[in-house]
């Protein structure tokens, strides 16, 4: 997510819990750790979000994976019929209804309302399998809710909550810019090869524009030609 | 009767949307209940009446306005929940209800007269006969015209009725005629225009084949995008057929209708309020498009040209756009 990035290397006041950090955190605390951290959240949500969970229990009952192509685990979403869980999971060999893939970065704006899901289906940056109602369902319901993860991670810690938010956003900037200096470190010492397939794409998307502008100019001067054919 | 102000009309459908909505500058605000009387009936989707009531609150509290959506059709002998839905929105304080049903338009025209009724697109009336039918006998002040109208045939339509129109200034395409479309049902034995959903979530599956993904409704398969071509909706007018040995998209292509660009041709023939479509889409949808319609509009309101920089094209379905029926460039 270019855009998504781009806005992060400004300084500017996080106000929601960036990818790379998440990513970061993710792949490197303990599983375990990780689903008591999961399940802590879960639990302090259900109290800032009652509407969310209220409205998760409508739903017929269902498992989704969300997947995120880019972290080494997935999150078995469990919900309906007055339950609600998340479980961590490793590999993808476990039964569920419907599954969600893309990047955690993608996945992240969508929960909060930053990006719209069916753009990202269009696009082909999301990926989904299975019981299309259950991730419908479940895509509706979460996008009726205004979420900000930030804020949700930074009131576990209490009443540390504000300055676990700033160092949070502190922390995010600080990533950030690591993540961009290492890509930009990366681009030069390896310059990649010229996405081919890409820019034949852009290439093709020009040629049409040109194509179609042509048409339009060609219209406008034998219109023009008219006009001037009656004025004289 | 027509006006100098268009009038934006956005979608929401869930109260989060609604309130987006309002503040990103929507004049007018349209939903549904959470059931089959209205036409985006999907799982999660939609407004409890206490919702809804909620809604109308925010949206007068700013002094804009909201209509509720009662657009599907009763299923014989079962008109109890429409009629439900037009006492239910009348209750709530809405601004008026869009119908589409000679029959809800009857009960609504006697139980609650004072209650505005427009016209809703699945009703399909697209020439001045029509019009005129539902004006004289349901005294219904808007009617939303189908996207089979191109700007000349709207603005002959306008000054034939002298009726408020609504038109469609940004979602599909919308080549059927609308409430009159099955094809869905066809596959899946579920009305589009009695349960309110075309293509039902229930019945589609997306199966990942080698590289490829396949769209399926029921147990048709739609559509395949290879991995890097851009997806459709299943619905199956969006479908791929084989026909002649080539496969194409017969009826419509995965193509957004976006009309920013010929706003003042709008204008200037009469129309009185613009429709943005996606009660389905999210919130970051409804705070994108009609951000950007606002600004065009205010634009237009200074006799500015709209000049705003069209970069809906990516929210677009497919990724792709075009004037539809209002330039009949085909012709």
């Amino acid at each position: 997510m270019m855009r998504h990035s781009f806005i992060l290397c400004f300084p500017m006041p996080m106000d929601h819990l960036p990818a790379p950090l998440s990513r970061l955190a993710l792949s490197v605390i303990p599983t375990h750790l990780l689903q008591r951290m999961i399940d802590l959240l879960v639990r302090r949500m259900q109290q800032s979000h009652p509407r969310l969970f209220q409205n998760l229990t409508r739903l017929n009952a269902a498992v989704v994976r969300i997947e995120p192509t880019d972290l080494p685990h997935s999150f078995m979403l469990s919900y309906g019929s007055g339950a609600m869980s998340v479980t961590l999971v490793q590999g993808s060999d476990l039964p569920c209804d419907a599954c969600v893939r893309g990047k955690l970065a993608s996945l992240l704006d969508m929960l909060e309302g930053r990006i719209d899901g069916d753009m990202m289906f269009f696009s082909r940056d999301i990926d989904i399998t299975g019981d299309t109602s259950a991730i419908v369902g479940l895509r509706n319901t979460l996008d009726r809710e205004e979420i900000n993860l930030l804020d949700d991670v930074a009131s576990l810690c209490g009443p540390l909550a504000v300055p676990a938010r700033k160092a949070l956003g502190l922390v995010s900037r600080v990533a950030e810019r690591l993540q961009n200096r290492l890509a930009e470190m990366y681009e030069t010492r390896h310059p990649a090869p010229a996405n081919t397939h890409k820019s034949e794409a852009a290439n093709d998307v020009l040629r049409a524009e040109v194509k179609t502008l042509k048409k339009r100019l060609a219209k406008f001067e034998v219109r023009q030609k008219q006009r001037e054919a009656i004025s004289s | 009767m027509t006006s100098s102000y268009l009038e934006l009309v956005c979608p929401a459908g869930t109260p989060a949307a609604l309130r987006t909505a309002i503040d990103a500058g929507a004049d007018t605000v349209y939903c549904g209940f959470r059931d089959c009387t209205n036409a985006r009936n999907y799982p999660g989707l939609n407004f409890d009446q206490d919702e809804m009531a909620e809604g109308v609150a925010y949206a007068h509290e700013r002094g804009r306005k909201v209509l509720v959506a009662i657009n599907t059709f009763p299923r014989a002998g079962d008109e109890k929940p429409w009629h439900q839905a037009v006492d239910n929105a009348a209750n709530a304080g809405a601004d008026a209800v869009i119908l589409a049903d000679l029959g809800v338009l009857d009960y609504a025209t006697r139980r609650h007269p004072s209650l505005r009724r427009h016209l809703s697109v699945q009703a399909s009336a697209a020439n001045a006969l029509s019009v005129q039918f539902y004006r004289d006998h349901f005294d219904v002040k808007r009617v939303v015209l189908p996207r089979v109208l191109s700007v000349e045939d709207v603005a002959s339509l306008i000054q034939e009725t002298g009726m408020e129109t609504e038109v469609f200034a940004f979602g599909s395409v919308g080549p059927m005629s609308e409430g009159r479309c099955f094809l869905s049902s066809y596959i899946t034995g579920l009305s589009p225009t009695s349960e309110g959903a075309c293509a039902p979530a229930s019945h589609v599956a997306y199966k990942k084949e080698g590289g490829c993904t396949k769209s399926c409704l029921g147990n048709v398969t739609l559509n395949q995008f290879g991995k890097d071509e851009p997806a459709a909706y299943p619905t199956p007018c969006k479908g791929r057929y084989m026909a002649l040995d080539h496969s194409s998209y017969l009826f419509e292509e995965p193509i957004g209708l976006n009309a920013i660009d010929i706003l003042p041709q709008l204008k200037a023939a009469g129309v009185t309020a613009l429709k943005i479509e996606g009660r389905q889409r999210s919130r970051a949808y409804v705070a994108q498009v009609v951000s950007a319609f606002r600004k065009a509009l205010d634009g237009l309101a200074l006799g500015i040209a709209p000049t705003v920089a069209n970069d809906l094209k990516q929210i677009a379905e497919g990724g792709q756009e075009t004037f539809g029926a209002y330039k009949k460039g085909w012709r």
